[in-house]
């Protein structure tokens, strides 16, 4: 289920979770420091930086080598009766196809985004934007511009807006296992999906 | 109350046709509103929309859907059929996206947006004054709920019925209670919007020496209109902020904007 506070969403059962993360003060006045994407927020980055673009077919950039971005199905057959696959998005596209109703066309979509990191260590600098929730994001295919709208951090609500090339380059290393985000609804050609997201603590300079 | 409907639509998306036959009532009763799939069909000739598309094939479209829909209603006594046409196109040039949406199979429009398009330059200011072609103004409408400057009315326009089947009734829009609902689907609660929205201005006189905005380039944002702006030979991209209105002309056409617009030259 989604819960909406002020909103901001989750897709989860606990509402204490949202309730927590929104009450997180607001301590920095700028959101040109580097950002520290946590609770599995960088998911969220990846989703649209990558996910989507290999949904569109979009040109490679080149992503750090220790970053790897799967597409990890939790159902055995997807919304066309086959049997379901996953896909490195870095490299490909989902192979999944998915719908939101009977009324809709299947297309090709994500299904449960994992991020993982092997060897990517990096110092956590004292002047920093901690993300915890994002309200939403977008990737568009013509201009090749990532865009999240940032719920909850340390610096308040704000809007990061760069170019997938732009997102690669400033991503600067990440920490630890994969932690699940409290969920994506994800828009696309007006079917909203759910998404599952996962990513470990992730920083971008 | 109880609201039914039963209806048909074909629906050109992603290169298919999708036709689909549903019915359903929604029953509302001491605050829980429930709905549920109901039998029966109705019979209905729908428009060849793949031929719609076909004849578009030769611009350049980023997403381009198309359907015709027939649907009948029942609620609080009283019965209406209604038949709907709508078009929506994302035109593309460079990195430029104009957005076309249209309640009709008026495909000139959309070939003269495109051609207007492609001769787009750099990004410009906006010009001192400028006027928005219809299908920009009406989509400019159910933001200036509460915002139109003085010198307009913002109007619900009278005519049809509303999603309860009541009549939808010329009304102000001013910050006054609304009167009617709209019902965009049975499964979903009807909610109390100003329909059929038109602009009226004591000024009809519209300068057409003067820039005209002539498609969006992105969806509308308050009072802030990205537009594609045709000033002669010159095109170009430009953001434009909606603070005056000095003139709405009088020819209007509907759009499929909020609970629909009649769409007029405005003149900023």
């Amino acid at each position: 289920m989604t819960i909406t506070i002020g909103g901001v969403s989750i897709v989860s059962r606990d509402g204490a979770v949202l309730r927590r993360a929104l009450e997180i003060p607001k301590s920095v006045d700028r959101t040109d420091l580097p950002i520290v994407w946590r609770d599995g927020s960088a998911a969220v980055l990846l989703h649209e930086a990558v996910g989507h673009a290999a949904e569109h077919d979009a040109a490679p950039v080149k992503w750090p080598s220790w970053l790897s971005v799967d597409d990890i199905p939790r159902f055995a057959f997807d919304d066309v009766g086959n049997a379901a696959k996953g896909a490195d998005l870095m490299t490909e596209p989902p192979r999944c196809m998915r719908r939101e109703s009977f009324r809709d066309v299947p297309l090709r979509r994500m299904t449960n985004v994992v991020v993982r990191q092997t060897g990517a260590p990096f110092a956590l600098p004292a002047k920093r934007i901690d993300v915890h929730l994002v309200a939403g994001g977008a990737y568009d295919p013509l201009t090749d511009v990532v865009t999240i709208h940032v719920a909850v951090s340390s610096a308040g609500a704000f809007t990061f807006r760069r170019t997938r090339a732009e997102v690669a380059k400033s991503l600067a290393g990440a920490k630890g296992v994969a932690i699940a985000y409290p969920g994506v609804i994800c828009s696309r050609e007006g079917q909203e999906l759910a998404v599952g997201s996962a990513a470990p603590v992730m920083i971008t300079e | 109350m109880i609201y039914r409907k039963r209806g048909r639509v074909a629906r050109w998306e992603h290169g298919r046709v999708i036709v689909v036959s549903e019915a359903g009532d929604a029953i509302e009763e001491r605050g829980i509103f429930e709905v549920r799939p109901i039998a029966g069909e109705l019979e209905a000739r729908l428009d060849d929309v793949a031929a719609v598309a076909k004849a578009l094939r030769n611009v350049k479209a980023e997403r381009l859907l198309i359907s015709h829909g027939v649907a009948e209603h029942e609620c609080n006594g009283v019965s209406w059929r209604e038949e709907t046409r709508r078009l929506h196109i994302a035109l593309t040039h460079k990195h430029l996206r104009a957005l076309v949406d249209r309640a009709d199979f008026d495909l000139d429009e959309i070939a003269r947006t495109a051609r207007v398009l492609a001769r787009a330059g750099a990004e410009r200011d906006a010009p001192p004054r400028l006027r928005l072609a219809p299908n920009v103004a009406a989509a400019l409408l159910p933001h200036l709920a509460g915002v139109a400057p003085p010198n307009v009315r913002l109007m619900q326009s009278a005519g049809g019925l509303d999603g309860n089947g009541a009549d939808i009734q010329e009304f102000c829009v001013d910050g006054a209670s609304l009167p009617n609902v709209f019902r965009p689907s049975y499964r979903i609660r009807p909610v109390r919007m100003p329909l059929n929205l038109r602009l009226e201005c004591d000024v009809d006189v519209i300068d057409r020496d003067i820039p005209e905005a002539v498609a969006l380039l992105a969806p509308v944002a308050g009072l802030m209109l990205r537009v594609l702006v045709a000033d002669r030979q010159r095109v170009y991209p430009s953001t434009i902020r909606v603070t005056r209105i000095d003139a709405v002309g009088h020819e209007r056409t509907w759009y499929p904007y909020a609970a629909g617009a009649f769409g007029s030259e405005i003149m900023l």
